[in-house]
């Protein structure tokens, strides 16, 4: 396997996936590099690497966790802020959504999460059934209840938000 | 045929089903509203999603580039880090990885960035200190845009001539623009609703993948398209007019 082709092809994927997947960029970055430290020790086809990166990848956030409970997430909350912010009220407009869309994803189980962003990835049903451990005739209706889940949350928190803003200029 | 269930739907959106399951659906959408609605529902959901992660895209910082440890640390790290790498590779993977995880924001973290570089090394029985005065390797980056109202427009502004671009078409919901082999200042990604533009930068060259289910798509060279999207083909627009290319076409920027 040509390493360095590999990981400069995968790893901006890798990282992204992970920091959808997880909300926090130092946990993506660690998670990212360690990935592509433990394919070094593996051998296979290439065509297989991208698959098995991500599948190791949700592995490791996984545990994560599970390890860190509820510790991990209100750092991830507290670390979520913009990484560029031009106005103050461009800021505040902008941290606003990025927690809207943390907090909806954050409502969808982790394994459906993972078929969600690896979808956004475009990794085919069989390729996204054997990372999550489904039946590959599963992956669709899974990913249609994380779809509908993920809009019906998103929603209610985007009113509630207005109504809140709505609320405190009233 | 009974009503499409949501894994249907989305295979049908996703391009997953066979040509006869496909028909089959597409047939039972066309005389059914309520899976016709349904089948928006997603789409829109799809979209809403879509949408939703490029917000959370644009708040992310960037990954921190792989540069040669050399670069990075001092001389001493560099030595300690070598003397350790001739001891024993699976040393230094564990303290990189284990290092990372324990001690985020710790300078161990710069190590297991670069233990990449020289992990491989060791695992090919390379020299590990030729493997770190080795330059970095040309850095890429990509950025996806997705389709609006079924359109995607990528302009490509005052890049380099001799820039090698080629585009092709793809299994995917999204489009992927990739500069590659970047020798000098990064292009600029400028996103806007279904449209994206690359600006100047030192490519040497340019991946731009098209989701084949877009109904228009364009690739333009500071306003003069290049390439459009004919149906299953991108058509090439050369000096004696326009040329089927098939899936994939191949311009460089300046001829």
């Amino acid at each position: 396997m040509d390493y360095d082709a590999l990981f400069h092809r995968l790893h901006p994927a890798l990282y992204r996936y992970l920091y959808r997947l997880t909300g926090d960029a130092d946990t993506a970055d660690d998670i990212a590099q360690e990935t592509f430290v433990r394919l070094l020790r593996q051998s296979m086809p290439e065509s297989e690497v991208r698959p098995w990166l991500f599948t190791v990848a949700t592995n490791l956030v996984r545990d994560g966790v599970r390890k860190a409970g509820r510790r991990q997430r209100l750092l991830a909350a507290e670390r979520f802020m913009p990484a560029s912010v031009p106005r103050p009220d461009e800021m505040a407009d902008r941290a606003e959504q990025v927690e809207l869309v943390r907090r909806a994803l954050a409502q969808i189980p982790l394994r459906d999460r993972q078929l969600l962003l690896m979808r956004e990835e475009g990794f085919t049903y069989e390729e996204m059934a054997r990372a999550a451990g489904v039946a590959p005739g599963s992956v669709g209706t899974l990913l249609g209840r994380a779809l509908r889940r993920f809009a019906q949350v998103y929603r209610a928190q985007d009113g509630r938000a207005h109504e809140e803003t709505d609320g405190t200029r009233g | 045929m009974e009503h499409a269930g949501d894994g249907q739907l989305l295979a049908l959106m996703d391009g997953q089903l066979s040509a006869a399951e496909e028909a089959a659906v597409r047939s039972h959408i066309r005389s059914c509203p309520a899976c016709a609605q349904e089948l928006n529902t997603l789409r829109e959901a799809s979209a809403l999603l879509s949408a939703s992660l490029r917000v959370l895209d644009a708040a992310a910082p960037a990954p921190k580039p792989v540069v040669p440890l050399a670069v990075r640390t001092g001389g001493a790290r560099v030595a300690a880090v070598r003397r350790t790498l001739l001891r024993a590779a699976g040393v230094v993977l564990v303290l990189a990885g284990g290092g990372a995880a324990a001690l985020p924001g710790s300078p161990v973290r710069d190590w297991a960035r670069a233990a990449w570089e020289r992990g491989k090394a060791l695992f090919r029985g390379a020299d590990p200190a030729a493997t770190t005065q080795a330059p970095a390797p040309a850095a890429s980056i990509g950025i996806d845009v997705a389709p609006v109202d079924g359109r995607i427009r990528v302009s490509l502004v005052a890049m380099p001539a001799g820039t090698q671009v080629r585009v092709r078409l793809v299994d995917r919901p999204v489009a992927w623009i990739e500069a590659e082999e970047i020798v000098g200042p990064a292009p600029q990604f400028v996103r806007g609703s279904g449209r994206i533009e690359v600006v100047g930068g030192a490519a040497r060259g340019l991946r731009i993948d098209l989701p084949r289910d877009v109904a228009h798509a364009e690739v333009e060279v500071d306003g003069r398209v290049r390439v459009r999207k004919d149906g299953e083909v991108l058509r090439l627009a050369t000096a004696g007019g326009e040329e089927d290319s098939g899936p994939q076409a191949e311009f460089v920027i300046g001829d």
